[in-house]
């Protein structure tokens, strides 16, 4: 990606920002409220349209591109607040993820696989998604992500509002997804927890890229978490 | 009253019911995927009674036959109608809402001059099965009962289409989280469409059936639009079971009212009804309180 720019009406949430993701990795995003991660990861899917800059994935430049055409290449994103399906069961959410072409084929065997790692969305696929408790709203959110087989899955503040050992258990599964040969870049309000779990990261801040390094080291600069994660210690 | 009587009342008022529930559905679709409410939902009825009307009268094809004929020139109007006009609502949410019920209002008056200059002002409807059942003391008009039978018919597909299909399982989550239907790469420009073509089939479709039990004329649309809109009030919007409650009773009521005071009184209950579920119970009977 390189100096991406995206602005809402007058104000400019990304001011030029570049930054590599290797296939394989785990990236974390790492900022103060407001810094432009969320904004980050919406204009890679498409969701939010960049103003300037390119976005290239698998050596094609995907900026510009619909949500569905993203999701058909192979970058599927997991909303911040989960952005479920109420009215609608645990495997209809599950199955809304394997609308399009890629993954629609293996629906049956990719929902098995997810339900075989959770047995609590097995348990419970025929209730609807409003009814889950935080935890479970997260995992089939994960999941509707992986129904469509990403290559890059983009995850928007998976532990947000959880209880530390449900983050836990969420965060293992990340990681086995991404043993598994899917590429992640994760945006956390827990910061202590996303660098632990990436393998490299990017702090932003208003806007732009600060820092950029090995995961461990940012983890344990402690200038910059007084600088631009709001100082508390882990 | 006596019981006999009550009972027929009953009985025409839920025949009745089951035209009112299709109208109504149509604009739920619609409404849940688009959050437009189509205030030109009535004329496309009223415009689909009257081709049925004329169809029959000129080649003896009766409604029901013609019914796939209707709702598929419905859906295609419905089509053209989203992609031609209300697509071109400014993005912004908040005036998207006033501007599109001026828009809905305008394609409203629309039809109904359109209609006006190819049927005329006349009155029609469809003589067809005009004759009754006699079940013990209750009498049963055939028209009726073939409508009520079609149009549990056709809100029964339309509930295996929405519950049980792909593209159902698409317009529910459109209609439920658009920004995590985009997120899924459902696309949701393709979803309003299709929300507006199978609306306005269904109400297509409903229109032919309504020509079997009233005779309209052009200007019959906002009256059916407030009748479609008073199921919807009624039963809570986004509720199936509750449409179909919601037009049971309206049906009902409307028949008691019609036999209790006249004709012109049993056209001011949907109204009365309306009003009064808005002001007291605005998220419906069988709806969720207002979050």
């Amino acid at each position: 990606m390189r100096d991406l720019r995206v602005s809402y009406g007058e104000f400019a949430a990304l001011q030029g920002v570049s930054l590599d993701v290797e296939s394989g990795e785990i990236v974390a995003i790492v900022g103060a409220n407001g810094a432009g991660k969320s904004t980050l990861l919406k204009a890679i899917a498409g969701l939010v349209p960049a103003r300037a800059g390119t976005i290239a994935f698998d050596g094609r430049r995907c900026d510009g591109c619909s949500p569905r055409t993203l999701v058909e290449r192979g970058i599927a994103m997991t909303l911040e607040g989960r952005q479920l399906f109420p009215e609608m069961t645990i495997e209809d959410n599950l199955l809304a993820g394997a609308e399009i072409r890629r993954g629609r084929g293996r629906a049956k065997a990719n929902l098995a696989a997810i339900y075989d790692r959770l047995s609590v969305l097995r348990e419970r696929r025929h209730q609807l998604a409003g009814t889950l408790s935080g935890g479970e709203q997260q995992m089939v959110a994960i999941g509707r992500s992986l129904m469509s087989e990403p290559a890059l899955l983009l995850l928007d503040e998976p532990s947000l509002g959880l209880a530390p050992r449900i983050v836990g258990r969420i965060f293992e599964w990340v990681r086995d997804i991404n043993r598994a040969g899917t590429t992640v870049v994760i945006v956390e309000q827990n910061i202590a927890a996303s660098l632990a779990l990436a393998s490299r990261a990017y702090v932003l801040a208003e806007g732009r890229v600060v820092m950029a390094g090995i995961a461990a080291d940012i983890a344990r600069d402690e200038g910059v978490r007084v600088a631009y994660l709001g100082g508390a210690a882990p | 009253m006596h019981p006999e009587l009550a009972a027929q009342l009953t009985v025409d008022g839920l025949l009745l019911g089951g035209v009112f529930a299709l109208a109504a559905l149509g604009l739920n679709v619609i409404f849940g995927v688009t959050r437009i409410v189509n205030l030109a939902h009535g004329e496309i009825i009223v415009l689909a009674a009257l081709c049925a009307a004329v169809v029959f009268q000129r080649f003896g094809i009766t409604p029901i036959e013609l019914l796939p004929a209707e709702f598929i020139a419905g859906a295609l109007l419905g089509a053209i109608l989203e992609r031609l006009v209300f697509r071109r609502l400014p993005p912004d949410p908040a005036g998207a809402e006033t501007t599109s019920l001026l828009l809905a209002f305008g394609v409203a008056y629309f039809i109904v001059g359109f209609s006006l200059a190819v049927f005329t002002g006349d009155f029609r409807s469809v003589a067809y099965l005009t004759s009754s059942w006699q079940l013990g003391p209750i009498s049963v008009g055939q028209s009726r009962f073939v409508a009520f039978v079609a149009a549990l018919a056709i809100a029964g597909a339309l509930a295996v289409l929405l519950r049980s299909t792909a593209l159902g399982r698409g317009l529910r989550a459109a209609s439920q989280n658009v920004e995590g239907a985009r997120a899924c790469g459902i696309d949701i420009g393709r979803m309003r469409t299709i929300s507006f073509a199978l609306g306005s089939g269904v109400a297509a479709a409903a229109g032919g059936l309504v020509s079997m039990i009233y005779a309209v004329n052009p200007d019959s649309g906002s009256q059916l639009t407030l009748l479609a809109f008073s199921v919807v009030a009624l039963g809570g919007l986004g509720s199936y079971a509750g449409t179909l409650i919601g037009a049971a009773i309206l049906g009902v009521a409307v028949s008691f009212g019609g036999f209790l005071g006249s004709a012109q009184i049993g056209q001011l209950i949907p109204y009365v009804i309306f009003i009064a579920v808005l002001l007291f119970r605005p998220s419906g009977i069988l709806g969720k309180s207002a979050t």
